[in-house]
């Protein structure tokens, strides 16, 4: 089983010129984010993020992939093949 | 052939079968100058015809001059199935600039999808999730299985939210065969269930 993690560049390095008002698209949930917060606090936090899930899915015998969208398809093409060839 | 692998570029294709050939095409002309992969399709060895195999592989020559049945094999051609859990909760459709999350998942799923059935010859299928089970498609190499999922991947608009837990039951329920499972997901949700 492979874990294709899919993030937008703004979610995994998230520039703010001003403070901003954020909107959680799965609960409606908002908070107001200083440019500081985005720089720091929320930039350690989504780094623990995908370790964790990173060494939680490897630790379950699961590879795993962090995509971009704003990177070209082909490592998600070349982790298929590869997966093919070890006989999966 | 780096410029059809752009998701800037992919996202002004309106129809995900011409976006995933281009992407898949490309791909595939880059991947016959490198060595890495043996993308071959040398010709092995026949075997013997079993109920349920595909059609397409018979050697119709050879059944002409012998009335035997043989499936022609390629080197490098253990066929496998591979099924896509697509993550289509209301998180993915996030975006800063285009693709969306959704979008980039899409593409994603719609070139393992080509270049599965179309230059692997394995058998394709799709589970469509948010908070519940929303699709399923039984991994198939029939034909018109592409256009089914193509057709899916296009019904797939994100809404709701996640729940990991529910798709993956469903496939240990109906997948208890080898194969590949890819699971596309931002991984936005409440829950550690996985």
């Amino acid at each position: 089983m492979v874990l294709l993690h899919i993030l937008d560049p703004q979610e995994i390095r998230p520039e703010l010129r001003g403070s901003a008002l954020l909107v959680d698209l799965e609960t409606d949930r908002r908070i107001e984010v200083i440019p500081e917060y985005a720089k720091t606090t929320y930039r350690a936090k989504i780094d623990t993020h995908i370790e964790e899930l990173r060494s939680r899915a490897q630790g379950a015998g699961m590879d795993y992939q962090l995509l971009i969208t704003s990177e070209s398809l082909d490592r998600a093409l070349r982790g298929y093949l590869s997966l093919r060839q070890a006989g999966n | 052939m780096q410029r059809f692998l752009d998701p800037q570029v992919l996202a002004g294709i309106s129809s995900l079968d011409l976006l995933a050939k281009t992407v898949v095409d490309g791909f595939v002309a880059g991947l016959h100058r490198s060595p890495d992969f043996g993308f071959s399709q040398e010709f092995a060895e026949y075997r013997a015809y079993v109920p349920g195999d595909d059609l397409r592989h018979v050697d119709w020559n050879l059944f002409a001059r012998t009335e035997r049945c043989y499936l022609k094999r390629y080197r490098g051609e253990t066929n496998t199935q591979v099924t896509v859990l697509l993550d289509a909760s209301n998180s993915m459709q996030y975006t800063s600039g285009p693709p969306t999350k959704m979008d980039y998942a899409r593409f994603i799923a719609a070139s393992l999808f080509y270049l599965a059935i179309h230059n692997q010859r394995d058998a394709a299928g799709l589970i469509v999730f948010d908070e519940d089970v929303r699709e399923y498609i039984r991994p198939s190499t029939r034909p018109g299985q592409l256009a089914r999922l193509f057709a899916a991947l296009e019904r797939a608009e994100p809404r709701a939210t996640t729940d990991f837990a529910k798709p993956l039951r469903h496939f240990q329920n109906f997948l208890h065969r080898r194969g590949i499972v890819i699971l596309i997901s931002d991984f936005y949700g409440k829950d550690r269930t996985l």
